[in-house]
């Protein structure tokens, strides 16, 4: 069947629901764009009905055309440049004045536009009645009622969509324009008929915007004009033209423009809105008066922080125990039902023990996913956000950078990286991204809960753990110091933020989210870590050592002959003399070796080179975790060493080449290698040898 | 006054911004903040962290832009 395709995105501001309603409409059908030119991961994906076949983008969120930070021109850029179908302005029905002053910009590109309005039942709550019918009827638009976290008014949207893509798109004149004003119609007349000049000039852009945003010189629409013929004349008009407009009115045309917009909108809902006698206490206002107190915000966080940990790994455990059995029991199924020895060994010690190890610590990733979302879905991580603005401030950095931070624990430091975009600062930013390799990201986190788990009894774990998070932080924040106060001098930019109110969490709106996140892991065990494993069992096993070598030898002796022999025990031996001041020998140098891939790659090699060592029948079989406390080699304070290295050394492949398109330039990549690398020494070797005084 | 001296709960109209960069000034246009706009002060910097009700939207600025933007207290 042939379909007729369309594209159509998903626009808004922050916190409207653009992503639930993108799930909604979009399903499983649904994988990250990849846009050449630029930066940022947007979300693409379709739904079919009918003869229709739509594409639907969902874009970060803004609050204006007028983009300042680089999520905020991606979006712009999206849709000024691809020219969508049709828009979705997803709008949060609650907080209309808002939400419809980007609508009245988007009105102005010339596509057909409908407004989601979402979460219609706060709305009502409020005891607000909103007349749709009159919105679409009497300003002409387009309109449909949804709560995308219950998945209501989907199928509304999907015929909405259907119904305006189908209709032909023959000018519709506007029944409710903006009132600019005589003088400001006749500017923006006049700027059209020079633009026009050039008969060449593409329309690429729909002229009633570009004349509103040249109005206001603003950047990219003066480069898009800039190879017009007569730019220097337009260029002038515009400033003639704003100077006498600012003599007149004492007032600039940027503040005279978003004056009309907020207008236009009260007009609107004067008309359509009204409220009933119910009187709802505004919880988010009396919970912020104590939350974002100066005495109480900084412990209320801490606390928080506190107990996301206690109940990730206090939770986790007896699922984590329970997966290491699962693994530990497919291992003793193969060890007893494959004969042939290589085979056997390939599939015990090098995939079951490899990526055995990383998928054993899922259940962890999954808990700690959970409380992630719960924060966010409260609105709490918002305000967490504002708090440490304060606080990353004094260290040189931003608010947004602890976003930034937090993102990165929250599964992977690529996206933290690209969640920079949001900081407009070119200091700040580059700040933020050469810290934000000392936060512990889920790849991380298998390395940290093998070793505490290995060292240090259940009741101590989580407070070990929540110690490696503070040094993380306080690694972050000294670099980020120093940096500021060396080659990135100057002040950090501000700080505007939206506060969404406090919500109750929908637990199927964070099992959605924990899971989408928990599938990331899984993807990278299934693809990266497999392939790594492969190849570390192969340089582990390879080449064999005679069996004539090993007679007389006892089990030790021969595991540590097979290991030195082996491709990778070399390699691992020529870095012993390197590491030994620093407590680590070969087998850990491998495993630090292979986490340059990928962090996971640490504690599966380490599995894979601890389950290699069990030739012998006499030899128990186990869990990594108990291997690795019964090796002599190992005790407190190198687990502690160990624990600070892996913290602090060289990012893996994937965060590096993100780092290095993020920053822009070689130069930073090279510094952020070798800073990390310097410190992850030194601080270890301090460590280690003040340890065993 | 500045945004940083307002008290919390109180009613005010904003003014005008003093040395704001443009972008910045944009972004807080956009947002609401025109001469004669009222808000309300939600929490203030006396008691923590600035938050301002504009247009129904709760807003937080840190200190330094808070102080940049001068507002007219209600009566």
């Amino acid at each position: 069947m042939s379909y007729k395709s369309y594209t159509i995105c998903l626009t808004g501001n922050p916190n409207v629901g653009k992503s639930s309603i993108f799930n909604n409409l979009t399903g499983l059908n649904q994988h990250v764009g990849n846009y050449p030119g630029v930066t940022i991961e947007k979300k693409e994906g379709f739904f079919v009905k009918n003869e229709y076949k739509i594409k639907v983008v969902d874009l970060p969120g803004i609050y204006s055309l007028s983009a300042t930070s680089d999520d905020e021109i991606v979006s712009r850029n999206f849709l000024l440049e691809e020219k969508p179908d049709l828009i979705v302005d997803i709008i949060d029905a609650s907080n209309l004045e808002r939400n419809l002053y980007l609508y009245a910009q988007l009105k102005e590109l010339d596509i057909p536009i409908i407004l989601a309005m979402n979460m219609m039942d706060m709305m009502e709550s409020n005891g607000t009645i909103l007349d749709l019918k009159k919105l679409e009827k009497d300003f002409g638009i387009l309109n449909v009622a949804l709560v995308a976290n219950k998945n209501i008014g989907t199928n509304g949207l999907i015929d909405k969509i259907i119904e305006v893509l189908s209709t032909s798109k023959n000018d519709k004149k506007e029944i409710f324009p903006i009132d600019f004003g005589e003088e400001i119609n006749d500017f923006k007349t006049k700027i059209k008929n020079f633009i026009l000049q050039d008969k060449n000039f593409s329309k690429s852009l729909p002229l009633d915007f570009l004349a509103l945003s040249l109005m206001t010189e603003d950047e990219y629409t003066l480069k898009r004009i800039s190879s017009l013929p007569n730019y220097e004349n337009i260029v002038s008009f515009i400033k003639n033209q704003k100077n006498s407009i600012l003599k007149k009115y004492d007032e600039e045309i940027e503040v005279i423009i978003a004056d009309k917009i907020y207008s236009w909108i009260d007009k609107i809902l004067e008309s359509i809105l009204s409220q009933n006698n119910i009187k709802k206490k505004n919880i988010s206002e009396t919970i912020d008066k104590i939350v974002l107190n100066k005495f109480l915000a900084i412990p209320i966080f801490a606390i928080f922080m506190y107990l996301m940990f206690k109940f990730t790994f206090t939770c986790s455990l007896p699922f984590v125990i329970l997966f290491e059995k699962i693994i530990d029991n497919i291992s003793k199924f193969l060890n007893n039902t494959v004969s042939i020895e290589i085979i056997r060994s390939f599939l015990v010690d090098g995939l079951v023990a490899g990526v055995g190890g990383v998928l054993g610590f899922f259940p962890l990733i999954l808990f700690m996913f959970f409380s992630i979302a719960f924060f966010e879905d409260t609105g709490y991580m918002a305000r967490a956000v504002f708090i440490m603005d304060r606080v990353m401030r004094k260290f040189g950095l931003h608010g947004k950078s602890f976003a930034s931070m937090i993102i990165a624990t929250n599964g992977c430091g690529v996206p933290a990286l690209m969640a920079t975009r949001t900081i407009e600062d070119k200091k700040d930013r580059l700040s933020t991204l050469l810290v934000t390799s000392f936060m512990i990201c889920g790849a991380k986190l298998p390395i940290f809960a093998l070793i505490i788990g290995a060292f240090f009894d259940a009741k101590s774990a989580p407070n070990i753990m929540f110690l490696m998070y503070l040094i993380s932080i306080f690694l972050a924040l000294g670099s980020s110091f120093l940096f500021r106060k060396t080659i990135f001098k100057g002040e950090s930019s501000y700080f505007v933020m939206e506060l969404p109110p406090y919500r109750i969490p929908l637990l199927k709106s964070l099992l959605l989210k924990m899971w989408q996140r928990g599938c990331q892991y899984l993807k990278k065990a299934g693809t990266i870590v497999l392939f790594v494993s492969m190849i570390i069992w192969f340089g582990l096993t390879f080449p064999k050592v005679k069996e004539a070598n090993l007679i007389n030898l006892s089990n030790e002796e021969i595991r540590t002959v097979k290991l030195e022999n082996s491709f990778i025990g070399k390699i691992g031996n020529s870095f012993e003399p390197v590491l030994k001041p620093i407590g680590f020998d070969g087998k850990i140098g491998i495993a630090l070796i292979t986490g340059i891939f990928a962090k996971e790659l640490v504690v599966s090699t380490l599995g894979t080179i601890y389950s290699l060592g069990e030739i012998g029948e006499d030899d128990e079989e186990g869990i990594l975790k108990d291997k690795l406390k019964k090796d002599p080699f190992w005790n407190k304070k190198k687990a502690i060493t160990f624990l600070i290295f892996c913290l602090i050394y060289m990012p893996c492949i994937a965060f590096a080449s993100v780092f290095y398109k993020e920053a822009g330039e070689l130069k930073w990549l090279l510094f952020l290698i070798f800073w990390t690398t310097f410190l992850s020494y030194i601080i270890s070797f301090f460590v280690y040898n003040l340890l065993n005084i | 006054m500045n945004l940083v001296n307002a008290k919390q709960n109180a009613f005010i109209k904003f003014v005008s911004f003093t040395n704001l960069m443009k972008d910045y000034r944009q972004k807080l246009i956009d947002l609401g903040f025109i001469p004669g706009e009222k808000m309300k002060v939600l929490t203030s910097k006396e008691d923590g962290f600035i938050t301002v009700l504009l247009r129904g939207t709760r807003l937080a600025i840190d200190n330094e832009s808070a102080s940049k933007i001068l507002v007219k207290e209600e009566k």
